[in-house]
């Protein structure tokens, strides 16, 4: 069982000052304990794990992708790793001070989860290697210089996702005439996104309908100006503020029988989205683990590249599709996950 | 090479996907056959006309023009389908030398396959519109096979013109040009085209259960005779023919044809096993209706011994197909 600390406020609070009272039971205690420790035969101390302080910096709350960070790095031998949660709670300004005011002193690794986040860290953290995860696009976002070297200290896991093969996939159940692309405007990762499937559009043979939103009192007359241009399906980006309103936005979709097509798996359980296309969250951060380890064994940040997951991941909502009407092929599902 | 065949991996949702494919088929063969029997079959041409005419047309259109033309793909279907066939007319000749009464038609419905009426609403209802596209090379590739080969052994003259000048194949060829062509619709014309694609498609789907009544429109029909030829063109059809699918299949693996690496992108690892998947379940289909034709001469119902192997593949088809079914996504989409 990992370690965990949870911590709201930007800076950790002090412990505070041990009691003077009772010193000479203390003394006693302490010389009784050293006999017994002298009159037992000394152990080994190759087998003693090397303590790890670890600074999860999160934007909105933990995902699978924590779990798979802290499952992953817990059950490395030869650590005793202890976590500190710090989580904005969907708050921009929040994020920003966690990040100023963070001691780093008292960690040996910032882990950062989001585009956002991993930015605000890179900015501002330089004495401590910085673990970045389900940044989508790490090169365009000023994370990493490159794929095979970020020339900082970050590295970490990339939830990139092919276009092309997302396209291909959606292919298999439905022919796509209008897509929406639904997005925070404020939020800058979404943006490469809409450019991907801009390219996308002459090759698969749809029309982009560009669908940003300023703040959640705007939804309600983006989805009107989706719905009334009747697209067929809606994609949503690894957005966290599309996620905390997608129960607003799918809700609306799946009334009007329009396919929400996400990249965040959770989407598809949590707000029954149709279908996800991109990578688990789990194995992200598994991968993200990997390269926190690589880096504890001594490798600087920058001599690790950043790493992608292997397959992408199809998530399926079973009951939306029953809405939708959309005929489920045998062979997508026996590569999806299948939520009823 | 194939994933164990383990009955009991099979989930829930698994068994709701394939009923909800098959039972509907199933049910609407029933009312076709019901048609037929209240109609007396007068009506067969006519059916057959709006089929092979519009709708059939339209579905192949549906089908191929957003399916990106791959040879690749075209040769393991058509190949696969044609060394299916090839076997069992093989097979076929060598029980006629012991048989008389197996010659002519009974051998082209012990051989040849239902693949439009029955292959193409399965394959749609099963694998989406990739299966579509697979079905319809096999379909094609079925009717080449019989207006050459199929047709010189029912004792009549080749109708490879009569090929040439089916519909479908003219669909299927524009399909795939609009599916590679570079023309892009001027914006002003795209909501224009998106519509009329929207009538193809609407037009095509409908023509899935019409497809399925025409199977079963001539079946109440059928001149009942439980004969060893029936029999055992029945045993070489509906068991036969997925034993020699599963060798082609096999073949192909071992050669690389059929790549099994999955990489991130999913979509050719899912393309070759949809491929396989419409041979397998093209191959276990019922005897094709064009022998029922071949053996009347032309005319709907054909005679008792056609009749009885057409029967009796159509009755272990409810088996093999259900088992066929369960193999391809226990051991092919493993």
């Amino acid at each position: 069982m990992p370690e965990v600390t949870r911590n709201t406020s930007p800076s950790p609070t002090p412990l505070p000052p041990p009691s003077r009272g009772g010193g000479i039971v203390f003394l006693l205690l302490a010389c009784c304990a050293f006999f017994l420790a002298a009159s037992l035969p000394v152990r080994a101390t190759a087998g003693e794990k090397r303590p790890v302080e670890v600074a999860m910096i999160l934007f909105r709350g933990e995902t699978p992708s924590e779990k798979g960070f802290r499952d992953t790095l817990s059950a490395a031998p030869g650590y005793r790793v202890h976590f500190t949660v710090f989580d904005a709670n969907q708050d921009k300004e929040k994020l920003r001070r966690i990040v100023k005011e963070l001691d780093t002193s008292r960690f040996d690794l910032i882990y950062t989860f989001g585009t956002m986040a991993s930015q605000f860290a890179v900015q501002r953290i330089k004495d401590r290697p910085i673990i970045f995860n389900v940044v989508q696009r790490p090169i365009e976002a000023g994370v990493a210089k490159s794929w095979d070297s970020s020339g900082n200290n970050a590295t970490g896991a990339s939830n990139i996702v092919s276009m092309e093969s997302a396209f291909r996939t959606l292919a298999l159940v439905m022919n796509i005439r209008k897509l929406g692309f639904i997005y925070y405007e404020k939020d800058p990762a979404p943006l490469y996104q809409k450019v991907d499937i801009e390219k996308a559009q002459a090759k698969f043979g749809f029309r982009m309908i560009d669908a940003p939103v300023r703040d959640r009192a705007a939804i309600p007359a983006v989805l009107k100006k989706l719905v009334s241009a009747k697209v067929d399906a809606v994609m949503f980006p690894s957005d966290s503020f599309v996620k905390a309103n997608a129960d607003l936005i799918v809700r609306t979709l799946n009334r009007h029988k329009i396919a929400s097509i996400v990249i965040i798996p959770e989407m598809v359980k949590e707000n029954g989205a149709f279908m996800s296309l991109g990578p688990e969250y789990y194995q992200l951060g598994q991968l993200a683990a990997q390269s926190a380890l690589e880096v504890l064994g001594g490798k600087k940040p920058s001599e690790v590249p950043i790493k992608t997951v292997q397959n992408l991941h199809i998530g399926v909502n079973l009951k939306t599709a029953d809405k939708l009407g959309v005929n489920l092929p045998l062979q997508l599902l026996s590569l999806s996950t299948v939520i009823r | 090479m194939f994933a164990a065949f383990d009955l009991s991996t099979l989930t829930a949702t698994e068994v709701l996907l394939m009923s909800r494919a098959f039972l509907p088929a199933a049910m609407i063969v029933g009312i076709g056959a019901l048609l037929g029997r209240w109609d007396a079959c007068r009506h067969q041409r006519t059916l057959m006309k709006l089929i092979d005419y519009i709708f059939l047309p339209c579905l192949a259109f549906y089908a191929l023009h957003r399916h990106p033309l791959e040879l690749g793909e075209i040769w393991q279907i058509c190949s696969g389908v044609t060394l299916v066939i090839l076997a069992g007319v093989l097979v076929g000749l060598l029980f006629a030398a012991r048989r008389p009464g197996w010659r002519g038609s009974n051998l082209v419905a012990a051989a040849f396959m239902s693949s439009g009426t029955l292959l193409l609403p399965l394959a749609y209802a099963l694998f989406g519109s990739e299966g579509l596209a697979k079905a319809f090379y096999f379909h094609l590739t079925v009717l080449f096979w019989y207006s050459t080969l199929g047709t010189l052994l029912g004792e009549r003259r080749p109708t490879f013109r009569r090929f040439l000048a089916t519909p479908a194949l003219h669909a299927t060829i524009i399909g795939l040009f609009a599916a590679t062509s570079p023309i892009q619709v001027p914006e002003n014309l795209q909501e224009f085209a998106w519509l009329t694609e929207k009538g193809i498609e609407i037009t095509g789907l409908g023509a899935l259960p019409l497809l399925l009544i025409n199977f079963g429109y001539p079946l109440a029909h059928l001149r009942l005779k439980f004969s060893a030829a029936g029999l055992s063109g029945a045993l070489l059809r509906v068991v036969g023919g997925p034993l020699f699918a599963l060798a082609v299949i096999y073949c192909y693996r071992k050669l690389g044809w059929f790549s099994l690496t999955r990489g991130y992108e999913l979509l050719p690892y899912i393309d070759e096993r949809t491929s396989e998947a419409v041979l397998l379940l093209g191959a276990a289909m019922p005897s094709s209706h064009y022998a029922l034709r071949l053996g009347a001469g032309g005319e709907v119902v054909a005679d008792e011994v056609d009749a009885a192997t057409l029967f009796m593949t159509l009755m272990g088809g409810v088996f093999s197909v259900i088992l066929v079914i369960l193999f391809i996504d226990l051991s092919i989409f493993d």
